[in-house]
């Protein structure tokens, strides 16, 4: 018979903040672990605004091409992995990540030649870590 | 009320490694194990291959440059899982870009290449999430 928990919060109980959870086969991973700790996908042209996103409080616009989100909840260290995309139109640009600190991120996007900063309509981010 | 469990493991019952999660619309539900992300690095080439910070990863092996392998601690179930792999670019955005190799995609971890200017290049800061099945 299938089995159904009603709950609006999980803990765990030795560790607060760490729960094992069982995987597709034999092994096990870790449920905060496993869970990504904010994503956000914005409108990076002329005014910012956020579409959607989890822990993010805000993003400031730092000039053309640049940006800075904060998170509502602070990771716990500043090693965190992020990944980042931007939408194509028609031109060649690169995104990165840059400065990376416990509240916030700095994301740039370059044309191709390095020679201008460039606003994209859909930036998107996400990163996986230890929150604090 | 709002409720809280408190809990060391979660397993699924009629199948272990499969629990459902109303999600936030209220209606359907998702995936717990699926939804969780297997693997991630945050891994620093020009810092003496300096693995800053990783779940389920047990090394890094470096191929030369602008290559490297990813060693999972838990093995995948399959070599089909999904890495999503990012870097910071250190001499030219113009023809850069990051890469898991076609062969490099295995159930013990991946193989990562990173060029810039049409040549392998050791970036600065890689990162990788990697969702698919344990074993």
């Amino acid at each position: 018979m299938t089995s159904q928990l009603n709950v609006d919060t999980i803990k765990g109980n030795e560790t607060a903040g760490s729960i094992t959870i069982q995987g597709e086969g034999s092994k096990t991973t870790n449920l905060q672990q496993g869970l990504i700790k904010f994503w956000l996908n914005f409108d990076g042209q002329s005014t910012i605004s956020t579409r959607d996103s989890l822990n993010i409080s805000g993003v400031v616009d730092d000039g053309e091409g640049q940006y800075t989100p904060s998170y509502t909840n602070s990771m716990g260290n500043a090693n965190y992995s992020m990944g980042v995309n931007t939408d194509y139109d028609g031109v060649e640009y690169s995104i990165n990540c840059k400065i990376i600190a416990t509240g916030s991120h700095k994301i740039q996007t370059v044309d191709a030649d390095m020679s201008s900063y460039h606003d994209h309509d859909i930036v998107m981010v996400n990163g996986m870590g230890d929150l604090a | 009320m709002a409720s809280q469990l408190k809990v060391d493991t979660i397993t699924g019952v009629t199948t272990a490694g499969s629990v459902a999660v109303t999600g936030e619309g209220n209606s359907t539900t998702t995936n717990l194990q699926q939804g969780l992300c297997k693997h991630w690095v945050s891994f620093d080439p020009l810092n003496s291959n300096n693995l800053d910070d990783s779940y389920n990863n047990a090394s890094v092996t470096d191929g030369g440059t602008g290559i490297f392998t990813f060693t999972n601690t838990n093995n995948m179930g399959n070599a089909v899982h999904a890495p999503l792999i990012g870097s910071e670019i250190q001499s030219s955005y113009q023809d850069s870009a990051d890469a898991i190799l076609s062969s490099g995609r295995t159930t013990t971890g991946m193989k990562s290449y990173h060029v810039e200017n049409n040549s392998a290049t050791d970036n600065g800061i890689l990162t990788m999430h990697t969702w698919g099945d344990l074993a």
